[in-house]
């Protein structure tokens, strides 16, 4: 426990010092502020560049678009600098042997992993609700509607779904040496499951809904019920996906 | 002008982060001559005319270790 504390508090100041957390934040709460902009201006855009009387049928923009540009930001280009900035959260430490000391002086491997997860988590935990407290402010200060049905279940999906990519990037880093492997995994299982959802009944159970069919629960088209098989799924792999990179790191050759 | 004044308010947040951003970078290549890719010249093109991504992309792929 010792351990995992210490090399804890080295992460996040890693984390801190390396600008990582800065900039994950800034690039969050920007999606956040970004999201009740676009919806609350854009029809006043799309008519400034068409011609006079052209009409595109874009009714009155309401507090539904505005979290449907943050269901579509946050996932899209949110989870992807996630992604890049922590596919390097192991290959760092393999490639400069920064872990040889920690080991060597007693730090059990599995509370790398473990400390590592937690931090990242942290982060991503920290940074989203940044974005989502944006968008919750705006979205109140231009519709005076603060909290849309099932809005606290929808925004915890794609909490979940960040979740699941942290613990496929520790895994991934555990295969390879370098940043590699985090990437490999991490986007593969993407692409896999973005692959997959093109067969419909196989898409009801897949971790991918989690960020894509919020829109569908705000709407009141899905029920919380829906969502819980893919949930689930998301659960048992992120937990494997811990326990699978424990496993190889206890062997790995530092 | 009267559209930019009127829209401002709501955007000036979004304007802050991101010529802060590009600030804070453009800083850090200045004083760090040390990079993993690229050179300083290139860096601080980049930091200064890519929105949001030019000051992300130096900090992941052209910030240089501490000598």
């Amino acid at each position: 426990m010792n351990g995992y504390c210490a090399f804890f508090k080295k992460e996040m100041m890693e984390n801190l010092r390396t600008y990582k957390f800065l900039i994950l934040a800034l690039v969050f709460l920007a999606l956040g502020i970004m999201s009740p902009l676009s919806a609350k201006y854009l029809p006043d855009l799309v008519a400034a560049f068409l011609p006079e009387g052209a009409n595109l049928g874009i009714g009155e923009p309401a507090i539904l678009d505005s979290w449907a540009q943050f269901f579509k930001n946050v996932p899209q280009i949110g989870l992807i600098v996630l992604v890049i900035l922590f596919s390097t959260i192991l290959s760092a430490e393999f490639t400069k042997g920064t872990l040889v000391n920690f080991v060597t002086k007693g730090l059990s491997r599995s509370d790398v992993i473990l400390a590592k997860s937690t931090a990242a988590l942290l982060i991503w935990t920290v940074c989203y609700g940044l974005a989502f407290g944006a968008s919750l402010l705006y979205g109140w200060i231009f519709w005076k509607t603060l909290w849309p049905p099932r809005l606290g279940f929808a925004v915890f999906l794609v909490w979940a779904f960040g979740a699941l990519l942290i613990q496929l990037l520790l895994l991934g880093g555990t295969l390879t040496k370098g940043s590699s492997g985090s990437l490999f995994v991490a986007g593969g299982t993407f692409l896999a499951m973005m692959l997959l959802q093109l067969l419909p009944p196989v898409r009801d159970y897949l971790p991918v809904r989690l960020i894509m069919d919020n829109m569908e629960l705000l709407n009141g088209n899905l029920t919380v019920s829906d969502f819980l098989p893919p949930l689930l799924i998301c659960a048992v792999l992120a937990v494997s996906a811990l326990a699978a990179a424990i496993r190889i790191m206890r062997r790995k050759t530092l | 002008m009267e559209t930019l004044m009127e829209y401002l308010p709501a955007l000036l947040p979004l304007i802050l982060i991101e010529v802060g951003l590009a600030l804070f970078a453009l800083v850090h290549v200045l004083r760090h001559p040390h990079y993993r890719h690229g050179s300083k010249g290139i860096w601080i093109v980049v930091v200064i005319l890519v929105q949001f991504l030019g000051p992300i992309a130096y900090f992941v792929f052209g910030r240089g270790e501490e000598e």
